[in-house]
């Protein structure tokens, strides 16, 4: 039917299919600022103004929007001049991946239109139609409340303010304290409120590198440009849909798909009996990929419910869902194991019973892999002990949940060779593996990582791009594949299950004697990255304190479950947790002071890491600890909190809610930055003839803001300002190789890389400039878009610019560097948390999260606060309600926003970031990682605040109120 | 798996009815619950989108009853002053706890109440509110029923081809309310839930409604706790009385959110509470008398 609307002020007349639904059509029409990220309007990512009000435009079917009125980002600026909204979000940092922008600034601007002087309390609530996975909602409330001012004509704050000034709120005099909660909450405090401004150490003579800047990409994400991969569409493209598995544990008996290939508008079906059978490991990692390799493109079984069954390409998305429900299957139902010690039982359902699975370690007994490690002499040091605790605890399965699910898109180029548009973390590992699946030579395989809408790791697996790349090759045109929200969920990603065991010896004087770690992994189906995880696990959990006795044994199961593989902190979340409530145990039990005991054993500067020596993802590699302010993190993460509280037995208790319990937790915390030996990332630097350069580079910004701070680096060494530097980043045949985004790895390795590139490129302006001033090179510095020479004459970047490219004696001006690094310098940090428990119900609510970490220099003080921020916000879900949780028949009950409940804007509790530079010389400008350590804390922290204020010790995740009740009872 | 839909947007009452109660197509009318099913999931051949009937309304009468159309927002029952009145503003309160703001400027209160499953809140608001709804059905013709009755019939309330078409909350006179309620993050949904309203005479509770969810298979009026509380005075026993009775007759089911066991154990908690600050707030304002109830 033909619809009429006003689309951003303009009248529209135009078709619409039936079921079609509003999100579709508005992105038909070029709006690529309206998202898809779920169907049941709860991400908010879809965010439309509807005749002004806020609403999600994927619960509306098209025809709707007849006769109304429509606004999306796309209408907001005049020409070059942004909305304030728009600014605002810039210059606060508000955007990371950019995905969630376009429904928040809306959602903004629909807050700003009725209030503009809107409360806190108004603009979380404004921002709580909108999801966000990277923020932590700290700077997108800021943006609010700088926009308001903005539209009332007021000056705001510059964008870097000085070191320790308490950033102003930009709210009415004489607001009314923010009420505590929604009705019915019981008065427990929660609030997002805005963080006294950390205090940066300068770099010395730095001008770009260590301030806050506008992110190099932030313009395109405000004005809803078509940044992503799913923002693009191609002549004759198809639309591909995924047929999964309704059981857990099956075999394919027949696949029947002719009816499906018949229907009008389908153009291929694909089963197992359609591609050839090549067996791989997804995990986009490192060559050699690690074992085990045990999944192909389609299989004649299925082995959890949610598993790839067939794949569909046509016309329109309608088309091919309709064409997955006339495919037919008949499967013979096999007995399913979910929980990873009874997979491990004699007896148990084999899950990988096919003869071609490669480097499992005992498939009859479903254990993927051990891993064990020993350091000193275990036995001597529990002899030695004269106190042995232990204590088993349980993580639970959790989801990265990015905004933007998994989506690619794939097509033949002009030269045949298979393009892949795609949302991943590591592009060049997934050239790599992807090649071979597909039958061709590496070389014939280009991929284009656009801008990502997030990943937490869940985008370091080929999980579609094989399906959507075997379509193209059996169509010969470009496919477009997404998955819904449900799919996300079931064929997305997770975080290990596991269940770790500390055996502990402590002696007299409260130093470790014996540490034993015992670890049951759950990998679900498929045993992707599960080695690397619980290796991980092993290295994160027996590293941040001195003990010269260590043993780790570890086991990694197949269950019917979906896959758990990369996330956030890669291990190191189960492993912190576990170990920093071990401490508190052990230090509760001793009657010593928490902190105390924890820094009492605390590696310190100049230790070995002895463990990375044995469990070393790259090969065994001596470690140390060159650089720690962990005793500074600890302090002032202590006073921001108020840690004196703690000793303080009145403050637990408050007399007019007699039901309520405080108290205060902490952790300390330690990630290595990269994996030595293995990560390298490469730069190129190349001049234009303006002055201005182009930056290529491997390195996968998937919303950390690592396009903007390698971009600052090479402004520093260049001398000029960050508009000089034009950053193409993560495409296989126009950047340099690069590992991609994890292991806290970007800034630190890639970093480098940048760093020696812009020192080439330094050099050779030096030379231009010598020949230009008729002088030596000598003495030369790069400063304020000029080259100086000693004797107070200069030349302009652009003058060199044309000298070089067109005058005398021409030349590219060039540099290319890679980098790998022998070392992988941990950071350090301190995370506190204080919560309220009601002991009636067992809520436990978080009130503050305070959070110090040193990671080196820090390059960019907004940025890197974003991602504390952003952290600590995913670690509160894992602490408190984020599980997927299933039935006892492996069908996940919560695969949609709200039931897997990840924070909200309205809900944040306050949070403090401090961030205690210290000087890492192997990183560039001083610089260690900072992405990961972020995430690891809040969870140990929030356990331990509930056992001080409760007395209850829970050894399990999430913090639910049940498990909290059951404990007190 | 999804399908197609057709759409359809009557521009009058009976033109809407007769496409609602179309034989040989499976027409539902365009609703957005607060916990919101994707369109193409709701088994619909055809929506009936209904926003040209002007069932969108917020009105009030001299008696103070107040009159909501169907296809009110939830945002505007958060928004509009005639809900800001107690004890009618406990609507508003469970308004503003069900959904986002973007899904509350679609939600209708007619969505909100034929959900099955999801937040609970404006179900228990209404059901403690004694709300009436309106139903037309073919030739316009209308029919009334308590919503406690409509609630109770899901799904199968509302006939083929009937449409609901107002909201009655009747006046309440001076009483109190309140909203308690336990979940897993302060914007979760509700494990359970409990809405109370309360008038008193002295130190006696003179009537009280009482609703909760979380605790039965659906969320219900507790008529035996209101009987055993009503026309007593209102004290720390009668208090416990009314927690234990809520508690022994719950229904043993659970989720993910909480098992039944949890649930048994939290409606005592939550109607205690509920009962107890609406009683408190009466003591607060005038209305009551304070006899030490906790």
């Amino acid at each position: 039917m033909k619809i009429h609307f006003t689309l951003n002020g303009h009248n529209l007349e135009t078709e619409v299919q039936p079921g079609e639904l509003l999100t579709e059509v508005l992105r038909r029409l070029n709006c690529w600022s309206v998202k898809h990220g779920c169907e049941t309007g709860e991400c908010g990512s879809c965010s439309i103004l509807l005749d002004d009000r806020l609403v999600p435009s994927c619960l509306l079917p098209a025809a709707h929007a007849d006769g109304h009125r429509i606004e999306t980002v796309e209408g907001l600026a005049q020409g070059t001049e942004l909305h304030p909204t728009q600014a605002a979000f810039m210059e606060t940092g508000a955007i990371q991946c950019g995905y969630c922008t376009p429904g928040m600034i809306l959602a903004t601007r629909s807050l700003l239109d009725k209030e503009r002087h809107p409360t806190l309390e108004q603009a979380r609530t404004a921002l709580s139609a909108v999801l966000c996975r990277c923020t932590g909602y700290v700077k997108p409330v800021e943006a609010v409340l700088r926009a308001a001012a903005k539209l009332r004509g007021e000056p705001v704050p510059p964008l870097n303010d000085p070191p320790g000034e308490i950033y102003p709120l930009f709210t009415t005099p004489g607001e009314p304290p923010i009420p505590e909660t929604p009705d019915g909450n019981h008065g427990v405090a929660t609030a997002t409120r805005l963080a006294q401004k950390i205090s940066v150490q300068p770099t010395p003579g730095g001008s770009v590198v260590g301030v806050s800047t506008l992110k190099v990409d932030a313009l395109r994400l405000a004005k809803g440009h078509p940044a992503f991969s799913d923002d693009i569409t191609l002549p004759g493209m198809l639309h591909g849909a995924l047929l999964t598995s309704p059981h857990a544990h099956a075999r394919i008996r027949r696949i029947d798909a002719s009816r499906a290939r018949l229907l009008p508008g389908v153009h291929a079906v694909l089963t197992y009996m359609d591609i050839p059978r090549v067996i791989f490991a997804p995990g986009c990692q490192s060559y050699p990929n690690p074992k085990p390799y045990d999944q192909v493109s389609l299989d004649s079984k299925v082995r959890y419910i949610g598993d790839k069954v067939a794949v569909v390409a046509a016309e329109s998305p309608q088309i091919a869902r309709q064409a997955l429900d006339l495919i037919e299957v008949d499967y013979e139902l096999l007995p399913a194991v979910f929980e990873a010690e009874q997979a491990l039982n004699p007896g148990a359902p084999i899950i990988h019973d096919e003869p071609d699975a490669i480097g499992i370690k005992d498939a009859s007994r479903n254990l993927v892999v051990t891993i064990t490690a020993d350091i000193g002499d275990i036995k001597k040091g529990f002899q030695e002990s004269a106190h042995i605790f232990e204590h088993t605890y349980q993580l639970q399965q959790v989801q990265q949940t990015p905004i933007e699910p998994h989506v690619c898109v794939t097509y033949w180029d002009e030269d045949e060779r298979m393009v892949v548009r795609t949302s991943t973390q590591a592009p060049f590992h997934m050239r790599r593996v992807l090649a071979p699946i597909l039958g061709l030579p590496i070389g014939k395989v280009r991929i284009i990582k656009p801008r990502m809408g997030g990943g937490f790791g869940g985008k370091m697996d080929i999980i579609l791009e094989d399906l959507c790349a075997h379509l193209t090759m059996k169509t010969g045109r470009p496919v477009r594949f997404e998955f819904s929200r449900e799919q996300e969920f079931a064929n997305g990603r997770s975080r290990h299950p596991a269940a770790i065991t500390y055996r502990i010896g402590v002696d007299e004087q409260g130093s470790l004697k014996a540490v034993e770690m015992n670890v049951l992994e759950n990998t679900g189906a498929y045993g992707v990255q599960g080695m690397t995880v619980v290796n991980l696990i092993g290295m994160r959990g027996l590293s941040t304190y001195r003990c010269p006795n260590i043993r780790f044994d570890s086991r990694v199961a197949y269950t019917n479950l979906p896959v758990p593989s990369a996330f956030r902190g890669f291990g190191g979340p189960q492993a912190q947790f576990a170990m920093e409530c071990m401490m508190d145990e052990i230090a509760a039990e001793l009657k010593l002071d928490p902190v105390a005991f924890r820094m009492q054993n605390a590696i310190r500067v100049g230790d070995e890491i002895s463990i990375m020596a044995l469990l070393g993802e790259g090969g065994p590699v001596v470690q140390n600890v060159p650089s720690s302010r962990l005793p500074e993190c600890v302090a002032q993460a202590a006073e921001a909190i108020h840690w004196q509280r703690a000793s303080d037995p009145s403050w637990k208790i408050d007399p007019s809610r007699p039901n309520i319990r405080r108290g205060l937790g902490m952790a300390v915390l330690m990630h290595g930055t990269a994996i030595p030996g293995l990560d390298m990332g490469g730069a190129i630097l190349k001049m234009n003839d303006d002055g201005s350069f182009n930056l290529l580079i491997g390195a996968a910004d998937l919303g950390t803001g690592s396009d903007t701070v390698l971009a600052q680096m090479a402004a520093e060494m260049l001398g000029v300002t960050l508009e000089k530097i034009i950053v193409l980043s993560s495409d296989t045949d126009l950047t340099p190789f690069d590992v991609g985004a994890y292991a806290s790895s970007t800034t630190y390795i890639s970093g480098m890389a940048v760093r020696k590139a812009a020192e080439q490129v330094r050099q050779k302006l030096f030379f231009r400039a010598a020949l230009m001033l008729k002088t030596t090179p000598e003495g030369m510095v790069a400063r304020d878009g000029h080259i100086h020479a000693p004797v107070g004459r200069s030349v302009s970047l652009g003058e060199i610019g044309l000298h070089s490219l067109h005058t005398v004696d021409q030349e590219q001006i060039m540099g290319s560097a890679s980098h790998v690094s022998m070392t992988s310098p941990p950071s350090f940090g301190a995370q506190f948390a204080e919560v309220e428990v009601d002991i009636e119900s067992g809520e436990v609510r978080v009130v503050h999260l305070a959070l110090a970490v040193d990671c080196g220099t820090v390059i960019n003080p907004q940025a890197a606060e974003g991602q504390m921020e952003g952290g600590m916000a995913q670690a509160l879900g894992y602490a408190i309600s984020e599980e997927m949780v299933y039935d006892g028949h492996g069908a996940l009950l919560n695969p949609r926003f709200g039931d897997y409940r990840i924070f909200q804007a309205d809900e944040m509790p306050k949070m403090t970031c401090l961030l205690v530079p210290s000087y890492e010389q192997s990183g560039p400008f001083g610089a260690k990682g900072l992405g990961e350590i972020t995430a690891e804390g809040v969870a140990p922290a929030v356990a331990n605040a509930v056992y001080h204020a409760t007395g209850l010790r829970l050894r399990s995740l999430p913090l639910t109120p049940e498990k909290v009740w059951r404990g007190l009872k | 798996m999804p399908k197609p839909f057709e759409y359809y947007r009557p521009g009058t009452l009976s033109e809407a009815l007769q496409l609602l109660a179309r034989q040989e197509i499976h027409a539902l009318p365009l609703l957005i619950q607060p916990k919101p099913i994707d369109p193409r999931r709701q088994g619909a051949e055809a929506f009936v989108d209904l926003s040209l009937l002007g069932l969108d309304y917020l009105k009030s009468d001299p008696d103070g009853s107040l009159h909501i159309g169907a296809l009110a927002t939830l945002q505007q029952v958060i928004d509009d002053p005639v809900v800001h009145n107690c004890p009618h503003r406990l609507l508003a309160q469970a308004a503003n706890l069900v959904a986002t703001p973007g899904i509350r400027n679609l939600s209708s209160l007619w969505g909100a109440v034929v959900a099955r499953s999801g937040p609970p809140e404006i179900i228990l608001a209404l059901l403690a509110l004694e709300a009436q709804v309106v139903i037309l059905g073919k030739g316009e013709s209308r029919r009334d029923l308590p919503f406690q009755e409509f609630h109770a019939g899901l799904p199968g309330s509302l006939a083929r081809g009937e449409l609901l078409y107002e909201i009655i909350l009747p006046p309440q006179g001076e009483c109190t309310g309140s909203l308690e309620r336990i979940a897993r993050t302060p914007r979760d949904e509700a494990i359970l839930a409990a809405i109370t309203l309360m008038q008193v005479e002295g130190s006696t509770v003179a009537r009280v409604s009482l609703a909760v969810a979380g605790a039965h298979s659906l969320p219900r009026r507790l008529l035996d706790v209101e009987k055993i509380l009503t026309g007593k005075p209102f004290d720390p026993a009668l208090l416990k009385i009314a927690a234990e009775k809520a508690m022994a007759g719950t229904e043993l089911v659970g989720d993910f959110r909480g098992s039944g066991e949890y649930r048994r154990a939290m409606a005592g908690l939550v109607v205690r509470r509920a009962l107890s600050k609406a009683w408190n707030e009466a003591v607060k304002t005038g209305l009551g008398v304070e006899r030490g109830a906790q």
